[in-house]
């Protein structure tokens, strides 16, 4: 099963200028670039950076360069440029701390996105979430996510399988879906608001 | 098309959650990356793991931060007047990045951890130990407490009160502890909150001004122990 998201007719209307598919571009890449850099605990402005140079390089493939080879792999490719920008940046960084030139101003819609990761209503549900959890499993969490400590150490102390952290994390995650967060669902929903709209164009053209 | 991954296999193997705690293999952050790129549940499977993950991040830190607060305004009101100067707070000095990294608080007690005496303290994660008086134990003490623990109080027998006080604290400075004035012989404590701190070892010192001097009260090394 795959949930495809892109395909050449995306690619065509965002090489256009589609304002509705540079809309999702924006959206959905954000998010996805946010993460990665996340992931690799890039702090925000670094990551900012980046983002707003990968988007512009795959903007720039589209309208100017010799587009993409394989549509259908349009994320895929977003995130190798996203790797070599991040390459490029390492280096760059390592030569010299000022060197470079700062790629042309585009709109970064991501700073919003970035702010509202963590707002007071998602805390609220998240602290419900966690007040329901056994004891043992909330204090679980709070070495995970709040200690940072080590996993190993974590199972050792508190006697548990170390695949039981991912579960309590799942079941966490899906209650915090189920709960319906506002805040949290409006980038899904913008996604799939957009995405809605972008199949429906698929299919009727 | 393919795009790498199964999606399937990925749901099932709780890939995202992996993902969010760090879990993968830089090949297969990788090759999950690229799945996501493209797969749009996957890419809110994982948003909402991450989304859980940084608000869980921020109630803790929320809680610690409160927690922090009462047992200093505790403290400080069971403490009165000897030492109305150790408002525990959060020294702005000692935070290194992030929320609540590091907070010291400062409180005194008559030869008793007030730790025990607030109930919002879970006992679990408060450790205490006495710093002997330098001429007795020389620099080399060593109280270990583990990084899971959140706070380590540090017991300073006061052999007669001084003017004011000072601690350092590696890394994090110099602090100026006042007297507002002089009384018998008593226990200073001071707790710093260590959930924040870097594993390995801070020299903690303890002096106090007696008018005309400084007086080392107490030194040892607060060594953070990455799991213990
Ligand atoms: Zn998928």
């Amino acid at each position: 099963m795959e949930f495809r998201t892109f395909d050449s007719e995306y690619v065509k209307r965002l090489t256009a200028g589609d304002p509705e598919t540079e809309a999702h571009f924006h959206t959905y890449f954000t998010q996805f670039l946010s993460l990665k850099l996340r992931s690799r605990r890039i702090d925000a402005d670094a990551a900012g950076d980046v983002r707003q140079e990968t988007l512009y390089r795959v903007l720039k493939v589209l309208r100017v360069g010799n587009g993409v080879a394989n549509p259908e792999r349009f994320g895929a490719f977003v995130n190798s440029v996203c790797r070599n920008v991040l390459l490029e940046t390492g280096r760059k960084a390592a030569r010299s701390p000022d060197a470079g030139e700062d790629p042309p101003e585009i709109p970064d819609r991501t700073i919003d996105l970035e702010r509202s990761l963590i707002t007071s209503e998602r805390k609220r549900v998240v602290a419900k979430i966690l007040d329901e959890l056994p004891a043992k499993d909330r204090e679980i969490l709070r070495m995970v996510f709040f200690e940072e400590a080590d996993r190993d150490e974590i199972c050792r102390r508190l006697n548990v399988e170390p695949g039981h952290l991912r579960v309590l994390l799942h079941r966490a995650k899906a209650r915090f879906q189920a709960a319906g967060v506002r805040g949290g669902r409006i980038v899904s929903q913008i996604l799939m608001v957009l995405c809605n709209g972008f199949t429906t164009n698929v299919t009727t053209r | 098309m393919s795009m790498g991954l199964d999606h399937d296999a990925i749901i099932r193997s709780q890939t995202p959650e992996k993902y969010v705690l760090g879990e993968l293999l830089p090949h297969e952050r990788e090759e999950f990356e690229e799945h996501v790129a493209d797969c749009t549940i996957c890419m809110q499977d994982l948003a909402a793991a991450d989304m859980f993950a940084a608000n869980a991040s921020a109630v803790f830190a929320d809680e610690a931060a409160a927690l922090a607060n009462k047992s200093a305004k505790a403290a400080g009101e069971k403490s009165g007047s000897w030492f109305d100067f150790l408002r525990p707070r959060a020294f702005p000095v000692l935070a290194f990045s992030g929320v609540l990294n590091l907070a010291l608080l400062v409180f005194v007690g008559y030869g008793v951890t007030r730790m025990a005496t607030v109930p919002e303290l879970r006992p679990e994660v408060a450790e205490a130990f006495t710093v002997r008086p330098p001429a007795r134990s020389g620099p080399g003490q060593v109280c270990a407490v583990g990084r899971s623990r959140s706070f380590a109080t540090l017991q300073f027998d006061l052999s007669r009160p001084y003017q004011r006080y000072s601690y350092s604290l590696d890394g994090a400075g110099q602090s100026p502890v006042n007297a507002a004035r002089a009384s018998g012989s008593e226990t200073l404590n001071l707790t710093v909150l260590v959930s924040g701190l870097k594993p390995g070892d801070h020299k903690f010192e303890l002096s106090g001004w007696d008018g005309q001097r400084n007086v080392e009260i107490g030194e040892c090394i607060l060594r953070v122990e990455p799991g213990k």
